[in-house]
């Protein structure tokens, strides 16, 4: 596929747009790639895919609450038929994303997806979601790939993928300035699991790190379950590198951390990860071994909306939703998605709804200067919506958790704002 | 016909076209409303028929329907389910064996397969979409859409995985260029390259580089790779130092390192890719399995919705066949109330209008409003009516003529009716008149002969004492007066006697007590009776009984009446030749004579003599005695019994009074025969009571037996007779007597011959023999073996001396206790007075409560009782004696005046020993009684202990 098909589709959808309106026939489907027909009294189905098993289950869980809270503020309903969430878990994996997303494309009522948690899972999902004309808009893959890299279409890039979450093309920007000019580093080594998120992630990191002018002496690939780190830190050491750049997940996060003090040669090398561990349970496990180790992770909105959902939420959920802000991702993702069907929807007298599934794409790669509880909302060509700032913070006291951690901030990103 | 009938019915008659429908039924036929009507019946069976075929039908293709789609579905779903298990077991056979069988192999004997196996599951899957889309199936199924959806798309998926897979597996592990190989081949080329540098260093980093790289291969945990890698790194530097490799060398060297290094970390991302895959597998594996068993639980729930249909199907055949049921029985009520309403009420109406008619309403008509036969007939009805009417105006009057004449003959005529009405009430009223005087007259006699008899009894018996006592102390003038004061006053009795059964008779109070007997014994008992009667030595009594006579069942007490009666006529009568009894059969009669030889009855008096208190004449009665009620009694009697008694007579020749009877008294079932046991004459039949001493009497002449039973059952003997020598000794053998006394002119085996026989047998010959004759001869008597030898005329006191000395008798023994109840204070002192010289121990009371009393005090061994008493009475008495269980056995003899009657008879005999008349009170029958009576007693008084 070139690359100027996706406008090309876009300006199709808005002549299409225009053609329908409401003097076209209400129960014939002149949508390219179908249309979703509602009954009086049947719902209107949404799809979730969410991590809800393994390590990174709390946040899954965290987003699906979320996504439940935007439909609640709405009564649970949207043009008088109540909304019905099928809800799938992708688990954090390619695996897990195509078996969710086969799941949810079964379903010929569903009209879109919230998710799914991770990018890997998000890669492969997208191929069987886009397939069957839906859309699907996360709030934490931020893999550059599923969107755009330097202006041009990621390698998992799909039509119908759009997210709230940044494009780690930012975060991996903000962890090489940070380690470039704020700690004056100069040699550096990366980790990735393999997984689009953390290899896209240090792939960005490398490059801005090398375009500054710092060194990336390693780049190392570890699989997802090793528990044995030390070959790589070995490597590392033997580079002499002064900084390990490792977005991956947990358990492995945690065995890196925990090794790197037990191998010669890394007394002095620092340590920098990504949300990938920003976990209470990380910061439990590692202890000690962890102090003096950096993250980056998105900044916190603030405002009195935000105030408002989190009140919300714990009124709700009995307790807070975690640091990292893709709650409030995912309640802006999941209105998103509401408001462009309410925007595309036609009705019939008796309440009959139609649903053009390119329509409702097409909407949401129009939106514009949305206000959500991440800030103002526009989504580009590629599916990026999300504005977005980071913060550099340091693990300084292990038993201050997660929420000691969050408030040492060190860095902000873009510097200046 | 049936061109009117369907012309009525259809109402295609052009004038009854516009009629109604209820109009033109009524001018229907009968004919045509009942072929309508049947005809409407039909076709509601036909209907019900119909609808019952079609409701089974429409049952059987739903049933057929339901059934077959539920178990199409659940077989492809259990097929899909088979299929994807099948799938499963390709894909883990190859993943798990291509190292041990070879990668080729593998995947021939596993990809093709596994993808035929999906291609078979999608197949199936499309195919219960299709099914499931087309049929009725429940809402569940339907909804199962979005499942077999994603089933379908797994199974897509799961081929491509599958693909995706063996293409890495291939690239992985293909023979020759697969990247194992091509990593092995790096290898080879570097450690030869390696060894040409001859450098030892370059050989051990080598060797570790390669020990981490089997340590991969085989954990396949990166670690080691990565191991490896960090070897390949002072293994690089070494290579650039080492003294041994030339800068060719060492170039080629560093080439070869690098080929390895990147196929290495080729295996490493192949690796990973394909643990994807096998995540993705197991992934599929899970999301599939809750679909597959959602499915196979759909099947089942389809299955039994199948099941859940063809009840409701057959719920609504039944429905609708009881719709159509209840139909057809409205619409056959609905036919039948219109042919009630048409025929059945017209038919009733037009009946009732004869009925009345007849009755003589000539006004009344029929009101049938009908066209059919029924209205026609309504029509003549009526007009016959009418015409009927007509003729009667004129019939009225001559009717009235007669009816003038007939007033008058009818008033005469109830005239001459009440004239005889009252001669009928008159002569009814005489008549009742009759029959309540003859009423009075019986209940009189019955009554006045019990009053008379009573006194009587006591005039008899203490005279018999008195003569008794006072033998040796009155002069004979007074002994002969107490004879004629006991002369009379036995025939006063027996003229009571006589006349209380003539009264019985004539009232019809008499009961006839059928048994069966032998005439024979009769005539012999009755002959016995009579013979002091005969004037002796000069009449002789002779018997002539038919051989082979059956028993006879009658009342046998009646018809000894009747023979001792006619016997007391003729000894009476006659004073010199004969007197010959006898009996014959004729036919089913038997024909009892008795012919004398007396003085005859002229002929004019022939019947007069049966009638009540006649005798030939007037001087009869004073020459010879008798009450002269006889022969009426006889008669009476003999009528009673189905017979009847003649007579025929020469005056100066004699007379033959005969009884007829027929041998089976009627109306009695034969069952009741109750036949005495024969050959043995009836006297000697009684057992002998066991501790009575018994003594065997043989002699020819029935009277001597007869006084000696007198004599010495006084005494307490038993005495049996025999009448001749035979049956003496055969009865000596069964009986074992005590003694006999033993006549000695007997023919045809006379005395001595006896005792010979008697001496001579072994069973009798320590039986004590005594001779009593007219022969003394006591030489030979002693000689042959007599005990003793007595003379006649017998001495009583030396009879009993004798037995005394071989058998003390019985009542010596004990004192017996007797309580005598009876509130006449004469009859328990005379029976004291009886009883004086036996060994009884007599008490008394005068009433059933003083009795019951003296019993609770002392049980008596016997009681003789009187049935008529002031307070408690005699039953009542035994009634408490049978409620006691102490003194239930004493025995009860009946000691009573009264008459009974035979309901108070059985009761008597089924609870007490005997009942002894008042009148017969002789003192040898009581002891006799009261002897029997005890020696039962003690029978059962030693049974119970």
């Amino acid at each position: 596929m070139s690359q100027g098909n996706p406008l090309v589709l876009l300006l199709l959808a808005a002549v299409l747009l225009a053609g329908c309106g409401p003097a076209a026939a209400p129960s014939e489907c002149t949508d390219t790639i179908g249309c979703v027909e509602v009954a009086p009294g049947e719902p209107i189905k949404l799809g979730v895919m969410q991590a809800l098993s393994g390590a990174m289950a709390p946040q899954g869980l965290e987003l699906l609450q979320s996504t439940e809270l935007a439909l609640d503020v709405r009564g649970g309903e949207l043009l008088g038929h109540p909304i019905q969430l099928q809800t799938e878990d992708s688990l954090c994996s390619g695996e897990g994303g195509t078996t969710a997303a086969l799941k949810i494309a079964a379903d010929p009522q569903i009209v879109g997806v919230v998710g799914p948690s991770c990018s890997g899972a998000a890669a492969t999902a997208m191929k069987v979601v886009s397939d069957a004309g839906l859309v699907m808009i996360s709030s934490s893959c931020s893999a550059p790939s599923l969107t755009s890299v330097g202006g041009e279409p990621g390698s998992d890039w799909q039509l119908g993928f759009l997210r709230t979450a940044q494009n780690d093309a930012l975060v991996g920007r903000a962890a090489a300035t940070f380690a470039f000019q704020q700690l004056g580093l100069r040699k550096a080594a990366t980790i990735d699991d393999g997984d689009p998120y953390t290899q896209g992630l240090a792939n960005t990191f490398n490059q801005v790190f090398n375009e500054l002018g710092g060194q990336e002496v390693l780049a190392l690939t570890i699989n997802r379950g090793d528990t044995n780190m030390r070959p790589a830190l070995n490597a590392i050491a033997a580079t002499e590198a002064e900084l390990l750049f490792f977005p991956v997940f947990r358990p492995e996060g945690d065995y890196i951390v925990l090794q790197a003090r037990e191998v010669e040669g890394l007394e002095n090398l620092t340590l920098m990860s990504a949300e990938g561990l920003y976990f209470d349970a990380f910061i439990e496990v590692v202890g000690k071994a962890g102090v003096g180790m950096y993250f980056t992770a998105p900044v916190r909105p603030e405002g009195p909306a935000y105030d408002v959902f989190i009140a919300r939420y714990e009124t709700q959920y009995e307790e807070p939703p975690a640091f990292t802000p893709y709650h409030a991702h995912t309640y802006d993702a999941a209105n998103l998605l509401l408001n462009a069907i309410e925007a595309v929807a036609v009705q019939d007298k008796d309440g009959t709804l139609h649903l053009g599934r390119q329509a409702l794409r097409d909407a949401l790669y129009a939106t514009a200067g949305y206000q959500g509880l991440t800030g103002s909302l526009t989504c580009d060509e590629y599916g990026d919506c999300g504005a977005i700032r980071l913060h550099v913070t340091r693990l300084d006291d292990p038993a201050a958790g997660l929420a000691g951690l969050a408030a040492n901030v060190v860095y902000t990103y873009p510097p200046g704002e | 016909l049936e061109l009117t009938i369907f012309e009525r019915f259809t109402g295609l008659n052009g004038m009854n076209s516009w009629k109604t429908l209820p109009e033109r039924w009524r001018e229907l036929g009968i004919t045509a409303k009942f072929a309508s009507a049947f005809g409407m019946l039909l076709a509601l069976i036909v209907l019900v028929s119909l609808t019952s075929y079609a409701a089974l039908t429409a049952m059987r293709r739903q049933t057929e329907a339901a059934i077959l789609t539920s178990m199409e579905i659940q077989r492809l779903i259990l097929e899909m389910d088979a299929g994807l298990q099948r799938a499963r077991r390709l894909e883990r056979d190859l993943f798990l064996r291509w190292p041990t069988v070879g990668f080729s192999q593998a995947l021939e004997s596993y990809a093709r397969k596994h993808d035929e196996e999906i291609a078979g599951l999608k197949a199936r899957s499309a195919s219960l979409q299709r099914l499931i889309s087309e049929s009725d199936v429940s809402d569940a199924l339907r909804e199962s859409e979005v499942s077999l959806n994603f089933y379908l798309s797994a199974a897509d998926r799961n081929a491509a995985t599958f693909a995706e897979a063996s293409d890495l597996v291939t690239q992985l592990a293909t023979d020759g260029t697969g990247a194992q190989a091509r990593l092995a081949y790096s290898s080879e080329l570097l450690r030869e390259a390696l060894q040409r540098a001859d450098d030892p260093a370059l050989m051990v980093l080598y060797r570790e580089m390669q020990s981490f790289e089997k340590d991969y291969l085989v954990t396949r945990q990166r670690p080691s790779m990565q191991s490896a890698f960090n070897v390949a790194r002072p293994l690089r530097e070494e290579i650039s130092r080492s003294p041994g490799l030339d800068g060719d060398g060492q170039a080629q060297a560093l080439a070869y390192l690098d080929d390895y290094l990147g196929v290495a970390n080729e295996i490493l991302l192949l690796d990973v890719e394909i643990g994807h895959k096998l995540n993705e597998f197991d992934l599929q594996a899970e999301a599939v399995d809750p679909i597959s068993e959602e499915l196979i639980a759909l099947a089942s729930a389809e299955t039994q919705r199948a099941r859940d249909q063809i009840t409701r199907t057959s719920r609504v055949a039944i429905t609708l066949l009881v719709v159509a049921l209840v139909a057809a029985v409205a619409l056959a009520g609905g036919i039948g109330l219109a042919l009630n309403n048409t025929i059945t009420s017209n038919v009733i109406q037009l009946t009732r209008t004869a009925g009345a008619l007849r009755a003589g309403n000539l006004e009344v008509r029929a009101q049938i409003d009908s066209a059919d036969e029924l209205g026609q007939l309504a029509d003549s009805f009526n007009a016959m009516a009418t015409r009927i009417n007509a003729l009667v105006g004129t019939l009225e009057q001559k009717v009235a003529e007669r009816t003038t004449d007939l007033t008058k003959a009818n008033v005469q005529l109830e005239q001459e009716i009440a004239e005889r009405v009252r001669a009928e009430e008159a002569l009814r009223q005489a008549k009742e008149a009759a029959e309540t005087a003859n009423r009075a007259k019986s209940s009189f006699l019955a009554s006045m002969s019990h009053e008379l008899r009573t006194p009587l009894n006591a005039i008899i018996g203490f005279t018999r004492l008195v003569q008794r006592r006072s033998q040796d102390i009155l002069p004979q003038k007074q002994l002969d007066n107490l004879d004629k004061v006991l002369v009379s006053a036995d025939q006063l009795l027996e003229l009571i006697n006589a006349v209380l059964d003539l009264s019985k008779i004539e009232s019809g109070r008499i009961d006839v007590q059928p048994v069966s007997f032998d005439v024979a014994d009769l005539v012999d008992t009755c002959l016995t009776t009579v013979r002091p009667l005969v004037k002796s030595g000069q009449v002789r009594l002779v018997k002539e009984i038919e051989p082979g006579l059956p028993q006879l069942f009658t009342d046998q007490d009646k018809v000894r009446q009747i023979l001792i009666n006619l016997l007391s006529n003729a000894a009476k009568f006659t004073e010199a030749g004969s007197i010959t009894v006898t009996a014959r059969r004729r036919n089913e009669t038997l024909a009892l004579a008795v012919a004398d030889t007396g003085i005859g009855i002229p002929e004019e008096a022939l019947e007069r003599i049966f009638e009540a208190f006649q005798q030939v004449d007037g001087s009869t009665t004073r020459q010879y005695g008798g009450t002269g009620l006889g022969l009426s009694i006889s008669r009476h009697l003999a009528w009673l019994l189905g017979g009847d008694v003649t007579v025929e007579s020469t005056v100066g020749v004699g007379s033959t009074f005969t009884c007829t009877l027929p041998l089976q008294y009627r109306n009695v079932p034969p069952a009741m025969d109750v036949p005495l046991p024969s050959g043995v004459p009836s006297a000697a039949l009684a057992t002998p009571p066991e501790d009575s001493p018994l003594v065997l009497a043989i002699d020819d002449d029935p009277n001597v037996i007869y006084l000696l039973q007198e004599n010495l059952a006084e005494a307490g003997y038993h005495v049996v007779g025999a009448t001749s020598g035979e049956e003496g000794l055969r009865q000596a053998q069964a009986l074992q007597p005590l003694a006999i006394i033993l006549d000695i002119l007997m023919s045809p085996k006379d005395g001595w011959q006896v005792l010979h026989e008697l001496k001579a047998d072994v069973t009798t010959r320590d039986i004590p023999v005594v001779v009593l004759s007219i022969v003394d001869n006591k030489e030979l008597g002693y000689r042959l073996g007599a005990f003793d030898y007595l003379v006649k005329p017998f001495d009583r006191e030396t009879i009993l001396g004798v037995l005394a000395r071989i058998a003390p008798p019985l009542a010596a023994l004990h004192q017996v206790r007797l309580l005598v109840v009876d509130d006449d204070p004469h009859v328990v002192d005379l029976v004291r007075q009886l009883l004086e010289d036996e060994a009884y121990q007599i008490q008394s009371a005068a009433d059933g409560q003083a009795a019951l009393e003296a019993i609770s005090r002392k049980p008596p061994d016997i009681i003789l009782l009187d049935l008529l008493m002031p307070g408690l009475d005699g039953f009542g008495v035994i009634e408490q004696l049978r409620q006691t269980p102490q003194h239930r056995d004493i025995p009860v003899i009946v000691l009573t005046a009264k008459t009974l009657t035979d309901a108070e008879l059985v009761q008597l005999q089924q609870s007490v020993s005997k009942v002894i008349h008042k009148r017969g009170l002789e003192r040898d029958a009581l002891i006799e009684e009261l002897r029997n009576a005890l020696q039962t007693y003690r029978r059962k008084s030693e049974t119970k202990g």
